[in-house]
């Protein structure tokens, strides 16, 4: 997923400036700061046993995701999470319990998942976290997942429907995306000349598309296979997918068997024996077939 | 005039001594108000006479010295002890004491009724109906049967005045305070309150009254106390302190009074 | 449009109930503790009154955001262990409880100091005197402020979908992230909004009538 701002709207704050209330505040907040770095500080310390017989001895596995973002994870028709995050997640589970049951899923905003992990309140969170230097710093990831990329959503009533009418179109093609602060340079990448629109959610981004404020929705890849697979009549691909970000799971660090552990569990089931409920997330969400699995040199 | 003397003192000051910061504002004050005597006290602002009557009503406390009601210690658990009492005991003893004030202070969320009776349903413990009866008693006999059910912003400041006199009185206490309870009205209004007032005092109600009304005081008092800085400087029968006054700051405080009321 | 509104319908319910449910706790809990604390902090000795003074400014100067997350992460370190549902309720009452904190005391104070006296007059104890004469008349200064007070509570509990508890903020997000259509989602949660605040309104101005009613200025 491209990265993002922190949430825009917070309701403003109704600071009291003003000589001794300021102060008085300012002492109050120095000393709730105090209290939050002890926290902190306890939390960092990680506590000797591995996470893996932590989880086992628990029986079941706690994970951090979201429930907003189709096809990664979201609440279906009958309200049950699914997407590929959850499904990377039944694969852990079955892997430590024989049930892709047991495990419990704790809801979060994409700005707690790297927090969550070092409070300790997941033991895992595999909510399309794009890997990089940055983030490995603070956790430690999973093998990657998915590959992730960037591609152009347009619709049938679209000024320009394909890829090479929106660069013919040049300045005139109005692309939305997601607001950070790589998003201008993401556009360029693809359409040079292109105007671009940032909003601040996935789904504002497309919806700016469909009322026709946009030309082409710059989105995920997986968000446009899925919009154009589940409903061809509102969407369309316009041919043209570029970057690759790597997706994994994120862990908290100085745990190198609970890593191991997941990295063998993701291992055996995108390239071993163990398979079948990778390949069917694979294509339900993604509608990619299964590569064919040879035996003898290792593919990894 | 002539008061029934008890052989003790219903309110008896001793040696009242309160400061404000690095202000003094009573220097020693000594005083007895007997059973049934009305007792004027009059002075220059900043003589100290407000103060005195709310340190004895316990609603500021005091730095040195004894006030008692009937023996008992009011403000504090013994005379110079330093130790104030707690709320419920003061509580107790305020029943005892009624008090009117120079800006009324009527409850103005309740009727001249309710107003009365309050103090007689939640401090006397009355049920409703008796304190209510008790209440229209009094608010008749200060001249306010047909304004029962009005609330204080329907009355004038006469009226409001004496509601508070007879939200006082209802209470049936030991000691009425009176403090200049008729300055802040428009001078048409006054007679009516005075007029009550000496109604009370002739059916024998002990009272400790500050006001600059020398009429009354002449007429209706039967001691006369003057304050001056913080102290007692003359007193005596109305006839003697407002008559002949012996020292020269009474002298001009009267002529300023007369010169106003006259 | 309204196809999708009411198909969205059924997948919102819960999510109301907890906002419903949020909101509730948190004015009530603010209610209780803030009347407490502000009667105190009107009457009692300053060594009491300025801790509950750096309280509640404290609480009202950080953004609510920060104080949910800090709430959320920093009570478990402490060995306190919170629900993500009991975290941010706790967060936004200490916020709101700030506020009524200061509500009570304006209230309080705008009452002539002279009807305290005339109460202790005729004998009534401190709470007494609360009940019978400063309650009655403060309720018309504080109704105002704290049925504000009441609705930006209603608002704010979209903010605990920040710490992953379902309330009807992101139970709209969870349908946008799988119909990819926020327009009749946003709308119809602005109307569940408007109306529920409509009902506050109703309710206040009834209460504001009540008491206007028995106090004559």
């Amino acid at each position: 997923m491209t990265e993002r701002k922190d949430r825009p709207d917070a309701p403003a704050a109704e600071a009291d400036i003003g000589g001794r209330r300021g102060a008085l505040a300012a002492l109050g907040a120095a000393a709730f700061v105090g209290m939050a770095a002890t926290a902190e500080k306890a939390a960092a310390q990680a506590p000797r046993e591995s996470l893996l017989r932590t989880v086992i001895s628990r029986g079941r596995l706690i994970v951090g995701t979201g429930s907003t973002n189709a096809p990664w994870h979201f609440e279906d028709e009958r309200g049950q999470l699914t997407g590929m995050d959850i499904a990377m997640a039944r694969i852990l589970a079955s892997g430590l319990f024989d049930d892709p049951n047991k495990v419990e899923f704790v809801r979060q905003d994409p700005a707690q998942r790297i927090p969550n992990i070092n409070t300790g309140r997941v033991d895992i969170v595999i909510q399309f976290m794009t890997i990089n230097p940055q983030r490995a710093q603070l956790v430690a990831f999973s093998r990657p997942y998915y590959a992730e990329g960037v591609a152009l959503l347009t619709s049938p009533r679209s000024r320009f429907k394909t890829y090479a009418e929106l660069r013919a179109a040049g300045a005139q093609a109005r692309a939305s995306v997601l607001q950070n602060a790589g998003a201008d340079a993401l556009v360029k990448d693809a359409l040079p000349d292109a105007q671009v629109m940032q909003l601040d959610t996935q789904a504002n981004v497309i919806q700016a598309m469909e009322s026709g404020r946009a030309d082409v929705a710059v989105v995920d890849l997986s968000t446009v296979r899925w919009l154009v697979r589940r409903t061809p009549d509102r969407y369309v691909d316009a041919g043209h997918s570029y970057r690759s970000q790597l997706y994994g799971a994120a862990m908290r660090q100085s745990d190198p068997d609970w890593l191991n552990f997941v990295n063998a569990v993701f291992n055996v089931n995108m390239f071993g024996h163990v398979s079948e409920a990778y390949d069917a997330a694979m294509k339900e969400f993604f509608n990619i077939d299964p590569r064919p699995r040879t035996p003898g040199f290792p593919p990894i | 005039m002539t008061a029934g003397r008890d052989a003790a003192p219903v309110l008896s000051v001793r040696g009242l001594i309160k400061r404000f910061g690095t202000t003094t504002v009573l220097d020693g004050v000594d005083l007895d108000v007997a059973r049934g005597e009305v007792l004027v006290v009059i002075g220059a602002s900043g003589s100290g006479k407000t103060t005195l009557l709310r340190c004895v009503n316990a609603l500021v406390p005091y730095d040195a010295g004894s006030i008692t009601l009937e023996g008992t210690e009011i403000g504090y658990t013994a005379p110079n002890s330093g130790v104030r009492r707690g709320d419920r005991a003061l509580a107790r003893l305020r029943a005892d004491i009624g008090m009117v004030f120079q800006m009324f202070n009527l409850f103005p969320h309740l009727t001249a009724r309710q107003n009365v009776a309050l103090g007689l349903r939640v401090t006397r413990g009355m049920p409703r109906r008796e304190a209510e009866a008790r209440a229209e008693h009094w608010l008749a006999r200060v001249g306010l049967a047909d304004k029962m059910d009005n609330l204080p912003s329907a009355l004038s400041g006469g009226q409001q005045q004496r509601v508070g006199i007879a939200r006082a009185v209802a209470m049936e206490p030991k000691l009425l305070l009176l403090d200049e309870i008729t300055s802040a009205l428009d001078p048409e209004l006054v007679g009516e309150v005075l007029d009550v007032v000496r109604g009370l005092a002739r059916d024998g109600m002990t009272m400790l009254m500050v006001t600059h009304e020398m009429g009354f005081a002449r007429d209706a008092g039967h001691r006369v106390v003057f304050m001056d800085a913080g102290r007692i400087a003359e007193e005596g029968p109305p006839r003697e302190v407002l008559g002949h006054p012996r020292s020269e700051r009474l002298r001009r405080f009267l002529r300023r009074i007369e010169l106003r009321t006259e | 449009m309204i196809d999708a509104m009411i198909y969205a319908l059924p997948f919102l319910w819960d999510g109301f109930l907890i906002t419903l449910a949020v909101s509730g706790i948190v004015v009530a809990a603010s209610l209780a503790l803030g009347l407490v604390f502000g009667v105190i902090l009107a009457f009692g000795p300053v060594w009491i009154g300025l801790p509950i003074r750096v309280f509640a400014d404290t609480v009202r100067a950080i953004p609510l955001i920060v104080l949910i997350f800090t709430v959320y992460y920093g009570l478990p370190a402490l060995q306190v262990p919170l629900s993500p549902f009991w975290a941010a309720v706790a967060a936004l009452a200490a916020f709101k409880t700030g506020h009524v904190i200061e509500i009570v005391r304006g209230a309080i104070t705008s009452i002539h100091p002279g009807q305290m006296e005339a109460a202790k007059s005729i004998g009534l104890t401190f709470l007494e005197r609360l009940v019978y004469v400063v309650f009655p008349q403060a309720v018309r200064c504080f109704l105002p402020p704290w049925i504000n007070s009441v609705t930006d509570s209603v608002k704010g509990s979209a903010l605990v979908s920040l710490v992953g508890v379902v309330d009807l903020m992101m139970a709209i997000q969870q349908v946008i992230g799988r119909t990819y259509q926020p327009m009749p989602l946003y709308i119809l949660g602005a109307m569940i909004y408007i109306a529920v605040n409509a009902a506050l309104s109703v309710a206040s101005r009834r209460l504001e009538a009540r008491f206007a009613a028995t106090v004559a200025t």
